[in-house]
Protein backbone atom coordinates (compact mmCIF):
# COMPACT_ATOMS: atom_id res chain seq x y z
CA UNK A 1 0.00 0.00 0.00
CA UNK A 2 0.96 3.40 -0.32
CA UNK A 3 -0.17 6.50 1.18
CA UNK A 4 -0.20 10.01 -0.19
CA UNK A 5 -0.86 12.93 2.32
CA UNK A 6 -0.79 16.47 2.03
CA UNK A 7 -3.06 19.39 2.50
CA UNK A 8 -5.93 20.55 0.23
CA UNK A 9 -5.80 21.71 -3.10
CA UNK A 10 -2.57 19.97 -3.65
CA UNK A 11 -3.03 17.79 -6.40
CA UNK A 12 -2.58 14.13 -4.56
CA UNK A 13 -4.99 12.44 -7.04
CA UNK A 14 -3.75 13.54 -9.81
CA UNK A 15 -0.34 12.72 -8.87
CA UNK A 16 -1.79 9.36 -7.91
CA UNK A 17 -3.04 8.43 -11.73
CA UNK A 18 -0.11 10.24 -13.21
CA UNK A 19 1.78 7.26 -11.24
CA UNK A 20 -0.46 4.10 -11.91
CA UNK A 21 -0.63 5.90 -15.53
CA UNK A 22 3.44 5.50 -15.84
CA UNK A 23 3.36 1.96 -14.17
CA UNK A 24 1.49 1.03 -17.49
CA UNK A 25 -2.27 0.82 -14.75
CA UNK A 26 -5.39 1.68 -16.47
CA UNK A 27 -7.81 3.65 -13.99
CA UNK A 28 -11.20 2.51 -14.34
CA UNK A 29 -13.45 5.08 -13.08
CA UNK A 30 -14.43 2.50 -10.68
CA UNK A 31 -11.30 1.89 -9.30
CA UNK A 32 -11.17 5.07 -7.33
CA UNK A 33 -13.51 5.45 -4.47
CA UNK A 34 -14.47 8.84 -2.59
CA UNK A 35 -13.99 8.04 0.84
CA UNK A 36 -16.74 10.12 1.78
CA UNK A 37 -19.10 7.36 -0.65
CA UNK A 38 -17.24 4.46 0.65
CA UNK A 39 -19.27 1.92 2.22
CA UNK A 40 -16.76 -1.43 2.90
CA UNK A 41 -19.65 -3.66 4.79
CA UNK A 42 -22.04 -3.05 1.74
CA UNK A 43 -19.05 -3.88 -0.38
CA UNK A 44 -18.35 -7.25 1.52
CA UNK A 45 -15.63 -9.72 0.42
CA UNK A 46 -15.52 -8.45 -3.03
CA UNK A 47 -12.03 -6.45 -3.63
CA UNK A 48 -11.88 -2.79 -2.33
CA UNK A 49 -10.90 0.08 -4.45
CA UNK A 50 -7.87 0.66 -6.26
CA UNK A 51 -7.14 4.03 -5.26
CA UNK A 52 -9.26 5.69 -1.82
CA UNK A 53 -9.23 9.07 -2.36
CA UNK A 54 -10.18 11.67 0.68
CA UNK A 55 -9.46 9.28 3.39
CA UNK A 56 -10.31 11.95 5.75
CA UNK A 57 -14.18 12.02 4.54
CA UNK A 58 -14.94 8.42 4.86
CA UNK A 59 -13.06 9.29 8.70
CA UNK A 60 -15.26 12.50 9.31
CA UNK A 61 -18.45 10.31 8.53
CA UNK A 62 -17.41 7.24 10.45
CA UNK A 63 -16.94 9.92 13.61
CA UNK A 64 -20.17 11.72 12.92
CA UNK A 65 -22.10 8.87 12.85
CA UNK A 66 -20.56 6.93 15.82
CA UNK A 67 -18.64 4.18 14.06
CA UNK A 68 -14.86 5.12 14.96
CA UNK A 69 -14.56 1.04 15.02
CA UNK A 70 -15.21 0.25 12.27
CA UNK A 71 -12.42 2.48 10.55
CA UNK A 72 -9.70 0.00 10.99
CA UNK A 73 -11.19 -3.16 10.33
CA UNK A 74 -12.63 -1.60 6.79
CA UNK A 75 -8.89 -0.54 5.92
CA UNK A 76 -7.38 -3.72 7.08
CA UNK A 77 -9.83 -5.37 4.66
CA UNK A 78 -8.96 -3.25 2.07
CA UNK A 79 -5.06 -3.98 2.72
CA UNK A 80 -6.19 -7.31 2.74
CA UNK A 81 -7.87 -7.25 -0.27
CA UNK A 82 -6.11 -4.90 -2.20
CA UNK A 83 -2.11 -4.70 -1.04
CA UNK A 84 -1.26 -2.33 -3.94
CA UNK A 85 -3.72 0.25 -3.13
CA UNK A 86 -3.11 3.72 -3.21
CA UNK A 87 -4.88 5.22 0.06
CA UNK A 88 -4.78 9.26 -0.43
CA UNK A 89 -5.67 11.62 2.88
CA UNK A 90 -5.47 15.22 3.20
CA UNK A 91 -3.47 16.12 6.42
CA UNK A 92 -5.96 18.01 9.03
CA UNK A 93 -3.94 18.33 12.25
CA UNK A 94 -2.10 21.62 11.37
CA UNK A 95 -4.95 24.05 13.04
CA UNK A 96 -6.15 25.31 16.52
CA UNK A 97 -7.81 22.41 18.22
CA UNK A 98 -11.77 23.00 17.39
CA UNK A 99 -13.87 24.06 20.79
CA UNK A 100 -16.59 21.34 19.50
CA UNK A 101 -16.42 18.02 20.45
CA UNK A 102 -17.03 16.14 17.13
CA UNK A 103 -14.26 18.16 14.81
CA UNK A 104 -11.54 17.43 17.69
CA UNK A 105 -12.41 13.71 17.52
CA UNK A 106 -12.43 13.80 13.80
CA UNK A 107 -9.19 15.51 13.40
CA UNK A 108 -7.39 12.79 16.76
CA UNK A 109 -9.03 10.01 14.72
CA UNK A 110 -7.65 11.67 11.50
CA UNK A 111 -4.31 11.29 12.90
CA UNK A 112 -4.09 8.27 14.48
CA UNK A 113 -5.43 6.48 11.26
CA UNK A 114 -3.03 7.80 9.14
CA UNK A 115 0.26 6.70 11.85
CA UNK A 116 -1.62 3.19 11.23
CA UNK A 117 -1.08 3.51 7.83
CA UNK A 118 2.14 4.94 7.56
CA UNK A 119 3.39 2.38 9.78
CA UNK A 120 2.08 -0.45 7.14
CA UNK A 121 2.21 1.66 4.33
CA UNK A 122 5.72 0.14 1.55
CA UNK A 123 5.68 4.34 0.93
CA UNK A 124 4.55 7.75 1.75
CA UNK A 125 4.88 10.23 -0.15
CA UNK A 126 3.40 14.24 1.04
CA UNK A 127 2.12 16.38 -2.22
CA UNK A 128 2.85 19.73 -1.86
CA UNK A 129 2.10 22.25 -4.73
CA UNK A 130 1.69 19.02 -7.26
CA UNK A 131 5.01 18.05 -6.07
CA UNK A 132 6.08 14.74 -4.12
CA UNK A 133 8.67 14.34 -1.36
CA UNK A 134 9.16 10.63 -0.43
CA UNK A 135 8.96 10.24 3.42
CA UNK A 136 9.01 6.64 3.62
CA UNK B 1 14.31 32.10 -12.95
CA UNK B 2 11.30 31.56 -11.08
CA UNK B 3 11.35 30.79 -7.22
CA UNK B 4 8.72 29.90 -5.70
CA UNK B 5 8.60 30.03 -1.16
CA UNK B 6 5.86 28.71 0.07
CA UNK B 7 5.45 28.21 4.49
CA UNK B 8 2.81 28.37 7.21
CA UNK B 9 2.40 32.00 9.40
CA UNK B 10 5.43 33.34 10.78
CA UNK B 11 7.13 30.56 9.17
CA UNK B 12 10.21 32.85 8.47
CA UNK B 13 9.41 32.31 4.84
CA UNK B 14 9.34 36.65 4.16
CA UNK B 15 12.72 36.89 5.96
CA UNK B 16 14.20 33.94 3.93
CA UNK B 17 12.23 34.95 0.34
CA UNK B 18 14.16 38.52 0.61
CA UNK B 19 17.66 36.68 1.71
CA UNK B 20 17.23 35.05 -1.64
CA UNK B 21 16.43 37.62 -3.39
CA UNK B 22 19.38 39.53 -2.06
CA UNK B 23 21.63 36.68 -2.41
CA UNK B 24 20.41 36.66 -6.13
CA UNK B 25 21.22 40.05 -6.74
CA UNK B 26 24.49 40.10 -5.08
CA UNK B 27 26.04 36.99 -7.26
CA UNK B 28 24.68 38.20 -10.48
CA UNK B 29 25.33 42.23 -9.90
CA UNK B 30 22.21 43.00 -10.28
CA UNK B 31 21.69 46.30 -9.20
CA UNK B 32 17.96 46.20 -8.21
CA UNK B 33 15.63 44.53 -6.03
CA UNK B 34 12.34 45.64 -6.70
CA UNK B 35 9.21 44.53 -3.97
CA UNK B 36 5.87 44.15 -5.22
CA UNK B 37 3.67 44.37 -2.26
CA UNK B 38 0.35 43.14 -2.06
CA UNK B 39 -1.17 43.65 1.10
CA UNK B 40 -4.21 46.85 1.43
CA UNK B 41 -3.24 49.27 4.16
CA UNK B 42 -6.62 48.84 5.62
CA UNK B 43 -7.02 48.52 9.93
CA UNK B 44 -5.38 48.52 12.38
CA UNK B 45 -3.67 44.85 12.24
CA UNK B 46 -2.94 45.48 8.03
CA UNK B 47 -0.95 48.51 9.26
CA UNK B 48 1.21 46.97 12.14
CA UNK B 49 1.70 43.95 10.20
CA UNK B 50 2.97 46.03 6.87
CA UNK B 51 5.17 47.86 9.45
CA UNK B 52 6.75 44.44 10.51
CA UNK B 53 7.52 43.57 6.80
CA UNK B 54 8.81 46.98 6.19
CA UNK B 55 11.41 47.13 9.14
CA UNK B 56 12.40 43.78 7.89
CA UNK B 57 13.50 45.23 4.28
CA UNK B 58 14.62 48.36 5.98
CA UNK B 59 18.35 48.89 4.52
CA UNK B 60 18.55 46.22 1.78
CA UNK B 61 17.71 48.63 -0.83
CA UNK B 62 14.24 47.55 -1.85
CA UNK B 63 12.22 49.67 -3.84
CA UNK B 64 8.73 48.76 -2.75
CA UNK B 65 6.10 49.09 -5.23
CA UNK B 66 2.36 48.89 -3.94
CA UNK B 67 0.28 46.56 -6.12
CA UNK B 68 -3.01 45.04 -4.47
CA UNK B 69 -4.25 43.93 -7.55
CA UNK B 70 -0.40 42.42 -9.18
CA UNK B 71 1.25 44.28 -11.91
CA UNK B 72 -0.43 47.15 -13.59
CA UNK B 73 0.25 48.88 -16.66
CA UNK B 74 2.88 51.46 -14.44
CA UNK B 75 3.97 48.14 -12.93
CA UNK B 76 5.46 46.62 -16.36
CA UNK B 77 6.63 49.68 -17.11
CA UNK B 78 8.81 50.24 -14.04
CA UNK B 79 9.67 46.00 -14.40
CA UNK B 80 10.18 46.56 -18.32
CA UNK B 81 12.87 49.46 -17.74
CA UNK B 82 15.09 46.99 -14.97
CA UNK B 83 14.32 43.60 -16.43
CA UNK B 84 17.88 42.56 -17.21
CA UNK B 85 18.92 44.20 -13.53
CA UNK B 86 16.80 43.40 -11.44
CA UNK B 87 15.23 40.76 -9.10
CA UNK B 88 11.33 41.28 -8.39
CA UNK B 89 9.85 39.57 -5.63
CA UNK B 90 6.20 39.34 -5.06
CA UNK B 91 4.76 38.79 -1.71
CA UNK B 92 2.24 37.29 -1.48
CA UNK B 93 -0.22 35.40 -3.73
CA UNK B 94 -2.74 35.01 -0.88
CA UNK B 95 -3.10 38.48 -0.57
CA UNK B 96 -3.16 38.84 -4.15
CA UNK B 97 -5.93 36.51 -4.59
CA UNK B 98 -7.93 37.79 -2.12
CA UNK B 99 -7.95 41.07 -3.51
CA UNK B 100 -8.64 39.99 -6.86
CA UNK B 101 -11.72 37.37 -5.70
CA UNK B 102 -12.70 39.66 -3.03
CA UNK B 103 -12.14 43.27 -4.06
CA UNK B 104 -12.17 43.21 -7.97
CA UNK B 105 -15.21 40.77 -7.58
CA UNK B 106 -13.34 37.92 -9.90
CA UNK B 107 -14.65 34.32 -10.33
CA UNK B 108 -11.63 32.11 -8.19
CA UNK B 109 -11.30 30.80 -11.69
CA UNK B 110 -10.71 34.26 -13.12
CA UNK B 111 -8.47 35.71 -10.20
CA UNK B 112 -6.14 32.21 -10.71
CA UNK B 113 -5.75 32.21 -14.15
CA UNK B 114 -4.62 36.07 -13.86
CA UNK B 115 -2.25 35.63 -11.54
CA UNK B 116 -0.44 32.91 -13.24
CA UNK B 117 -0.20 34.43 -16.22
CA UNK B 118 1.35 37.68 -14.66
CA UNK B 119 3.39 36.04 -12.65
CA UNK B 120 4.84 33.55 -15.85
CA UNK B 121 5.59 36.77 -18.05
CA UNK B 122 7.10 38.40 -15.28
CA UNK B 123 9.44 35.22 -14.84
CA UNK B 124 9.78 34.95 -18.71
CA UNK B 125 11.09 38.77 -19.13
CA UNK B 126 13.08 39.24 -15.79
CA UNK B 127 16.38 37.93 -14.59
CA UNK B 128 14.94 36.73 -11.56
CA UNK B 129 11.58 36.61 -10.25
CA UNK B 130 10.66 35.47 -6.61
CA UNK B 131 7.08 34.54 -5.65
CA UNK B 132 6.18 33.90 -2.09
CA UNK B 133 3.04 32.07 -1.48
CA UNK B 134 1.28 30.82 1.62
CA UNK B 135 0.66 27.35 3.34
CA UNK B 136 -3.01 27.49 4.54
CA UNK B 137 -4.10 23.87 3.63
CA UNK B 138 -3.75 21.56 6.61
CA UNK B 139 -5.95 22.92 8.89
CA UNK B 140 -8.82 20.57 8.39
CA UNK B 141 -11.83 23.25 8.24
CA UNK B 142 -14.04 22.77 5.84
CA UNK B 143 -15.57 26.64 4.75
CA UNK B 144 -17.77 28.35 2.98
CA UNK B 145 -18.18 28.06 -0.31
CA UNK B 146 -16.99 31.10 -1.13
CA UNK B 147 -13.67 30.28 0.98
CA UNK B 148 -13.42 26.89 -0.53
CA UNK B 149 -13.42 28.14 -3.88
CA UNK B 150 -10.66 30.63 -2.51
CA UNK B 151 -8.17 27.82 -1.09
CA UNK B 152 -9.22 25.88 -4.36
CA UNK B 153 -7.89 28.86 -6.73
CA UNK B 154 -4.70 29.33 -4.33
CA UNK B 155 -4.16 25.56 -4.55
CA UNK B 156 -4.30 26.12 -8.43
CA UNK B 157 -1.66 29.20 -8.60
CA UNK B 158 0.61 26.88 -6.33
CA UNK B 159 1.09 23.62 -8.20
CA UNK B 160 1.16 25.77 -12.01
CA UNK B 161 3.25 27.61 -10.36
CA UNK B 162 5.79 24.95 -8.89
CA UNK B 163 5.33 22.96 -12.38
CA UNK B 164 6.63 26.61 -14.08
CA UNK B 165 9.39 27.01 -11.16
CA UNK B 166 13.22 26.14 -11.42
CA UNK B 167 13.25 25.92 -7.54
CA UNK B 168 9.91 25.58 -5.26
CA UNK B 169 11.03 25.80 -1.11
CA UNK B 170 8.65 25.20 1.95
CA UNK B 171 10.11 27.38 4.58
CA UNK B 172 9.65 25.32 8.06
CA UNK B 173 10.21 27.43 10.71
CA UNK B 174 13.06 29.21 9.26
CA UNK B 175 14.63 26.08 7.46
CA UNK B 176 14.21 25.95 3.68
CA UNK B 177 13.29 22.61 2.28
CA UNK B 178 13.69 22.41 -1.41
CA UNK B 179 10.75 20.22 -3.14
CA UNK B 180 12.14 21.06 -6.41
CA UNK B 181 15.53 22.99 -7.37
CA UNK B 182 18.93 23.04 -5.45
CA UNK B 183 19.40 25.08 -2.12
CA UNK B 184 20.73 28.82 -3.26
CA UNK B 185 21.06 29.64 0.63
CA UNK B 186 20.44 29.01 4.10
CA UNK B 187 18.26 31.31 6.42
Amino acid sequence: MELIIGGSFQGKLDYAKRKLKDRGVSVRKEAVIEGADWDWEESGESMGPLVLNHLHLFVRKSVQSGAVEKICPALQSLLANVPDCIIICDEVGCGVVPIDRTEREYRETVGRILCFLAQRADRVERIMGGLPLRIK
Amino acid sequence: MLFLITGGNGSGKSAYAERLTGRLANREHLTEKIYLATMENRGEEARKRIMRHQNLRAGQGFTTIESPFGFTDTIWRVVKRQENNAVILLECVSNLLANLMFCAQMTGEQAQEEIISQICRCADSCTHTVVVTNEIFSDGNLYTEETQAYLSALGRVNRHLAVEADAFCEVVYTIPVFWKGEPLCQF
